[in-house]
């Protein structure tokens, strides 16, 4: 029995501001600028493992209104596609 | 003549040689997480220096300070007896298992096939695992046997004949012989400390002294035969199981797992005609041992919903996360004797229909060509760990 994980960290295009809040997308080659950060969280978890997580996340709306959840972590920034 | 392999302290045995640790320094089982704080089998060094299994573990260190508990794996000891029957049986004898102290089966038919009792117990000796110290017990009588086996040294078989049998068994302790603890009591309070000794009693006196219950132990004091072995029907085992990339302990993706891998156990049974006796779950610790327990069913069944009733209250026993689960069944059962429904349900023919189109798109694309959505730990934080796609089982044929 094998199972897929839905959902894996898929990496992003992101350009952000020096504070490191997202100012817009890059979605299938194309620039989609951020309209709204609705909510941003950190998630720390798996700290005993040998591959800790430490995210930040980011729900944003991208400019012809879709909504996405991306986050950083490492520097890189990453998207679990959920919401598009 | 019967055949009895003794595997002594096999539990012990087992998990010492997981964990690297020597036979030969005082060691003992670890207390199981969900059972009282009691140490279990112990090691001759553990015993020297008065440990015993049961003692509790408090007092166990406060008499051996040196003393190593060693976590049990009794998942690695079922199947170290599961492989030896299997060996056994793939020789052509008809075991019957003796728990995990070994197995006895009836040497006679298979002596021609193999050239005598000596080529017997060459298969013998080949099937018993390396590094578990099995001894090898040959006598006319299934309980000779078994106290042969017991006094047998490493490598060399101990074969009695007739004529040896009972004086063989006089000088055992009566312990040996299968009787009530209030029976051994009632014979050591009058002196009867022996096999020989209680074996020696008149038939009146053995009934008086150990009941009726007793006069059984009684003839097989006297070497008489006793019950013969009473052997295995080979089960027809069937086995699914899943890896943990990460170690996982919350109930809920306990359940899940469990799920799919009844369903893939149940889709196997019934494309065998049969139906699911006997379950054996097993997990593999994160943290190193393992755990398992069995399920027996009231009645043989291939439906999953019924396998699920049994089996997921019992994945809540798990002591700690897991890298593996894995279910083992024993698909023996038949799956007749249920009376059909005198109504057909409604969504019969539905159901029959979506199982064949799932059975027509498996075999055409692949098991992976049709998938669903499970959940793993809905409340999880990381969103990659809340669900997966696993294979869509075959809709169960109606059947009661």
């Amino acid at each position: 029995m094998s199972t897929r994980p839905i959902g894996t960290p898929s990496p992003l295009r992101v350009i952000a501001t020096p504070g490191g809040v997202p100012h817009a997308v890059v979605v299938d080659g194309r620039r989609r600028r951020v309209i709204a950060v609705r909510d941003d969280w950190l998630v720390q978890d798996r700290w005993w493992t040998d591959e800790p997580i430490d995210r930040h996340y980011h729900e944003v709306v991208l400019e012809p209104g879709r909504l996405m959840l991306i986050f950083r972590q490492g520097g890189d920034w990453f998207t679990h596609r959920i919401g598009a | 003549m019967i055949v009895v392999v003794h595997l002594p302290l096999l539990p012990l045995r087992v998990a010492l040689i997981r964990a690297g640790h020597p036979f030969d320094a005082p060691a003992a089982l670890a207390p199981a997480p969900d059972g009282p704080q009691v140490v279990g089998q112990c090691t001759p060094a553990a015993l020297a220096c008065g440990v015993h299994e049961g003692l509790r573990a408090g007092e166990a260190f406060a008499r051996c300070p040196q003393l190593a508990l060693i976590r049990p794996n009794p998942e690695e000891a079922a199947d170290t007896v599961e492989r030896m029957l299997c060996a056994l049986e793939a020789a052509g004898c008809a075991v019957e298992p003796l728990g995990q102290d070994g197995a006895a089966f009836d040497a006679r038919p298979v002596m021609r096939l193999h050239g005598g009792l000596r080529g017997v117990l060459a298969r013998v000796r080949a099937a018993v695992p390396v590094g578990v110290d099995g001894r090898i017990g040959v006598a006319p009588t299934l309980f000779a046997a078994h106290q042969a086996a017991r006094a047998a040294e490493r490598g060399a078989p101990l074969v009695l004949d007739a004529a040896d049998v009972v004086r063989f068994l006089a000088p055992l302790p009566a312990e040996r012989l299968p009787l009530p603890d209030r029976a051994v009591e009632a014979c050591r309070d009058v002196g009867l400390r022996t096999v020989g000794q209680i074996a020696a009693l008149p038939h009146a006196a053995a009934l008086e002294k150990l009941g009726f219950a007793g006069v059984e132990a009684w003839e097989l004091a006297r070497g008489l035969p006793g019950r013969p072995p009473r052997p295995r029907t080979p089960p027809a085992p069937l086995s699914a199981q899943m890896e943990f990339p990460d170690p996982s302990g919350t109930l809920g993706s306990l359940e899940s797992a469990g799920r799919l891998l009844l369903e893939e156990i149940a889709a196997a049974v019934r494309a065998t005609g049969g139906a699911v006796r006997m379950l054996r779950l097993g997990a593999r610790l994160a943290d190193g041992g393992s755990w398992g327990r069995g399920v027996a069913l009231r009645d043989a069944t291939a439906d999953p919903a019924r396998l699920e009733l049994a089996v997921l209250p019992r994945l809540a026993e798990i002591p700690a996360p897991i890298t593996r689960l894995r279910i083992e069944a024993d698909a023996s059962g038949g799956a007749g004797g249920h009376q059909l429904t005198a109504i057909p349900a409604p969504g019969r023919e539905r159901m029959a229909r979506a199982g064949e189109a799932v059975r027509q798109v498996r075999a055409a694309l692949g098991d992976e060509a049709l998938l669903r959505v499970v959940e793993l730990e809905a409340d999880s934080r990381i969103p990659e760990r809340r669900w997966a796609l696993a294979p869509h089982p075959e809709p169960a044929p109606d059947r009661p």
